[in-house]
């Protein structure tokens, strides 16, 4: 009889993914009050430790791990591919110049019309490419397809409007970057109309900012890389450590609690939301402490990413030193390349007033965000799990957790792999040329158009910033958080101004050309 | 905690607690996760290599990674994934 009652409960154990090597544990489903089903199938009963542990394992939910289970991976998958494209084509006598295309200049509307339609089957074709390098990430990622190409259809022609709009002969004369004048309509949309949820689908700000950064390393040579990496490494640690503990020890002055506090204070010093949410996880954060160190930091870059370029403007700041002002002062990517980016679109049509390469800003901006600053919160994660583990107590009714090194390479964020490899595979490429052949052909059949589909990366995110920022939706912060990030901020916009224009200022000169 | 006060599922003696990725409190999904926490997806992105295996815990409503423990544990409902339960049929 007991053989019997085994074989029934190990059928049903397979079934139900119950491990069998615990059919050997002194468990008699009699014990049950019904018969054939083991005592804790019965509310009331109380289990044995062994019944426990088999009735608790239901399948666990999965989580992905690999080389296309993130939005990071598929960035550089994506990028890398479109570059390696691009290059095949190039090395064929082709160009992707035909998919890779921009509105011209125009004074009428008229012109714009008439550009529009000449490149319609152009726009058609580049909407197709990127519908599908991004809907296999997005099915890849267990999204809805229809949904995200529903959103993304809108998101571009939405951004075609823009960027024609930027073109226009007269938009710098009013600050219609395309940056900018995304960002605001993004804003004014989202703050004044109910977006439907299926439209949220297509605004993967995180996604749109990563492949544009891949596609950008194609545009930064290595030398550069390894020749500024340093200096932008010396800087952000500066920085960054001065900003995480001005904001830590003021929100401890104010009586935030410690976890709270690293939180903010990561936000402020590293990568902004993923910056928090890093730490957040890293220490076991609160989810209405992560709600308003989020909220902090998306409400600073925002406010950010219009007054670093006027400031910049203001002070006559090269593109280089405005470029790493930002990279050290913005919280977030995706607001930092705006802001970087509606300063090199100033100085290109400044006609000389903003001294510097219009694309020095954003690169000056990339090395010092990215190289300097987000490569790091592996490390600030870890640290900060192992200081919270260890010397921070959760309470008994807590959740316990471990430290592993592991979190250093789990956290990293993996799309600089693809921003790197895309600087290594232009500087091959172009180490095959004299300069004076890279300028004159290289250039403008490779590196031109792939600068091209990054300007469309970018803009479908400062579009998406705006319309994910419903103002409405934000956390009420409180005053204590507020002062104690708003003091992080204060110190690290005159500490990066001072280390950009005055400490470093030859080495990002240098890249302003 | 009885079993009934706990929505039919007892809590575990203290030598047996499960661990955060198999109890039902721990929110998974990467796309409820950004519908729960605001502001996440202007600046950031649940599908994004920084969260790694963090996730929320609704009980404590905290971070928590798959691997961590507490005493709260709950099984996932057994009504869910065991469909020949007998309080089913």
């Amino acid at each position: 009889m007991a053989l019997f009652f085994k074989t029934i409960r190990y059928i049903d154990m397979r079934k139900y993914h119950f491990t069998p090597l615990l059919l050997t544990d002194n468990v008699s489903p009699l014990k049950g009050r019904r018969f054939g089903w083991p005592a804790y199938y019965n509310k009331g009963n109380e289990m044995s430790g062994h019944e426990a542990a088999i009735a608790v394992r239901a399948p666990r939910a999965e989580i992905r791990v690999g080389i296309f289970s993130n939005e990071d991976w598929w960035a550089v998958w994506i990028g890398l591919a479109v570059i390696v494209a691009a290059w095949a084509l190039f090395a064929n006598g082709v160009s992707l110049k035909w998919l890779a295309v921009a509105p011209a200049k125009w004074k009428t509307l008229a012109e714009a019309g008439e550009g529009l339609v000449t490149r319609l089957p152009n726009y058609l074709a580049l909407f197709a490419a990127f519908a599908v390098l991004f809907g296999v990430a997005v099915v890849s990622l267990g999204q809805s397809l229809a949904r995200f190409l529903s959103a993304f259809l809108i998101l571009f022609v939405a951004s075609l409007l823009i960027f024609t709009t930027s073109s226009w002969a007269e938009a710098s004369r009013y600050n219609l970057e395309a940056p900018l004048l995304a960002l605001a309509l993004g804003l004014l949309v989202s703050n004044t109309t109910t977006l439907p949820d299926w439209f949220q689908a297509g605004l993967r700000v995180e996604f749109y900012i990563k492949v544009g950064i891949v596609l950008l390393g194609a545009t930064l040579p290595l030398t550069l890389l390894v020749w500024a990496g340093p200096v932008a490494v010396g800087q952000a640690t500066i920085v960054s450590l001065v900003t995480f503990f001005s904001i830590f020890f003021a929100a401890k002055a104010l009586g935030l609690d410690r976890r709270f506090a690293a939180v903010l204070g990561t936000g402020g010093a590293v990568c902004g939301v993923s910056a928090s949410i890093a730490a957040a996880g890293a220490v076991r954060a609160k989810r209405e402490e992560t709600s308003i160190a989020i909220t902090l930091v998306v409400l600073w870059a925002i406010v950010m990413i219009f007054v670093l370029p006027f400031a910049s403007r203001a002070l006559g700041l090269t593109t280089g030193e405005a470029g790493a002002w930002i990279g050290t002062s913005e919280f977030a990517d995706a607001a930092g390349i705006a802001a970087a980016q509606a300063y090199g679109d100033a100085a290109r049509n400044s006609g000389g007033t903003i001294v510097g390469a219009p694309d020095a800003a954003v690169q000056a901006f990339t090395l010092m965000k990215i190289v300097g600053r987000d490569i790091w919160i592996g490390i600030w994660a870890f640290v900060l799990a192992w200081v919270a583990t260890t010397r921070w107590d959760r309470g008994a009714d807590g959740v316990r957790a471990k430290v592993s090194v592991s979190e250093i390479w789990t956290r990293f964020p993996k799309f600089v792999f693809g921003f790197v490899l895309a600087s290594v595979f232009i500087t091959w490429v172009a180490s095959h040329y004299a300069l004076a052949d890279y300028n004159k052909i290289v250039k403008p059949d490779l590196v031109a158009p792939i600068s091209t589909l990054r300007t469309w990366a970018f803009t479908f995110c400062f579009l998406s910033i705006g319309l994910t920022t419903q103002l409405r939706s934000l956390t009420a912060t409180g005053w204590r958080p507020f002062l104690a990030f708003t003091a992080g901020v204060a110190v690290n916009i005159v500490i990066g101004y001072v280390l950009s224009v005055h400490v470093f200022a030859d080495y990002w000169n240098s890249l302003a050309g | 905690m009885s079993a009934q006060e706990n929505n039919g599922l007892a809590t575990l003696p203290k030598a047996h607690h499960g661990q955060c990725g198999d109890c039902r409190h721990w929110l998974a999904d990467p796309a409820a996760l950004e519908q729960r926490m605001a502001g996440m997806r202007s600046f950031g992105s649940a599908y994004s290599a920084v969260i790694a295996a963090s996730r929320l815990c609704t009980r404590h409503d905290c971070w928590s990674a798959e691997s961590d423990t507490c005493n709260r544990f709950a099984g996932h409902a057994l009504h869910q994934h065991y469909p020949s339960h007998p309080e089913r049929l």
